[in-house]
């Protein structure tokens, strides 16, 4: 008697294109479906379109001229300036050594250690002393998390730099006198995300 | 003869006649369009994709919503005891607020979608919008595995 119908998928996809990001990774283990929805270019094209639309974009402002012990980095959203301050990494000193594609590579000094970060302010999470970012899959259209370089590389100092190569981002990383070490993330079938250096210029 | 009676009469797929005020229908585009079209010496209009007891919630709906003198704090009582409806009688709602063009109240059931699912389980989601999990145990879990941060 009384089967339910299935949703049409116009109405799912509609619906859907007002989920935030998380909600929608979430919401590929519903079914196949609508794994392939969200996972879709048009789609992650619409949702991005829709969202500027209801949420205007935030500015990361970067204060070169800060006091050492105050924060360095913060979040203005358009609609006014004490939205959100930047408040993740603490009080520890905070240097903004580069960005590419909305991903922030900081640096931060924790008890005279230094730490290297990635960060994307798309993923609220706070990133602790974990190198690990968010990072936007270029073939699927869709955010990733993803490991950074390995413990034991935090050594990074003041001339690392982010860079993109081809479709992945790389850290070109000063190790000693004029060594640099090109760190690449690496992908290949069947085996997670990984960082190689993949090229050591001496 | 274009300007007989004040009435236009909608008729639903299982013949449910529903006569509106013309000045409320022709604020909806596809209606106004089709007024300009159709035989007016009959003056119906009609809705091959919506059923009675669908269209009827969207009468009840237009009518409140075009009331005169009418305050906000009304309308709001008005549109949540509206949304109180079964999953699929909401979706229904929505394809027809769809099929009339009718983006207000288009925009109010997605809203209330959203209030339903958001936070959560994947067992509640299927279950709104009647969806049978076709994954395997372990496909599930590896797409899980993989958007991992978004499940904490």
């Amino acid at each position: 008697m009384a089967t339910r119908r299935a949703f049409s998928e116009e109405s799912s996809r509609e619906i859907l294109l007002s989920l935030p990001v998380k909600s929608l990774l979430r919401f590929k283990c519903v079914s196949k479906n609508w794994g392939n929805l969200i996972n879709n270019p048009s789609f992650t094209i619409d949702h991005l379109n829709l969202s500027k639309k209801k949420k205007p974009p935030q500015h990361l402002i970067y204060d070169y001229g800060a006091a050492d012990d105050a924060p360095t980095v913060t979040l203005v959203s358009d609609k006014g300036i004490d939205e959100q301050n930047f408040q993740r990494f603490g009080d520890n000193i905070t240097n903004l050594l580069g960005s590419i594609d909305g991903v922030f590579f900081m640096e931060r000094q924790i008890d005279n250690a230094i730490l290297c970060t990635l960060w994307n302010p798309a993923n609220r999470e706070d990133v602790k002393n974990k190198l690990s970012i968010l990072s936007f899959d270029f073939g699927n259209e869709v955010f990733v998390e993803m490991e950074g370089p390995p413990r034991g590389h935090e050594d990074y100092n003041w001339s690392a730099e982010l860079m993109l190569l081809g479709d992945s981002v790389g850290i070109l990383n000063f190790v000693d006198g004029f060594v640099h070490d090109v760190w690449t993330v690496v992908e290949a079938a069947g085996i997670p995300l990984f960082w190689l250096v993949g090229l050591r210029i001496a | 003869m274009m300007s007989l009676g004040k009435l236009i009469t909608l008729k639903t797929n299982d013949n449910e006649e529903f006569k509106l005020d013309k000045t409320v229908a022709v604020k909806l585009e596809i209606i106004k369009n089709i007024v300009q079209d159709v035989d007016c010496t009959s003056n119906v209009i009609p809705l091959p994709n919506i059923d009675g007891k669908t269209m009827t919630k969207v009468v009840k709906y237009w009518k409140k919503h075009s009331e005169e003198g009418v305050t906000e704090v009304q309308l709001k009582n008005f549109d949540q005891d509206f949304l109180k409806m079964s999953h699929s009688e909401l979706h229904d709602v929505h394809l027809a607020a769809k099929y009339l063009d009718d983006n207000q109240l288009k925009e109010v059931i997605i809203q209330e979608f959203l209030d339903r699912i958001k936070g959560k389980p994947i067992e509640e989601i299927r279950e709104v919008f009647g969806i049978v999990n076709d994954y395997t145990p372990e496909e599930e879990e590896e797409v899980r595995r993989e958007n991992a941060w978004a499940f904490e």
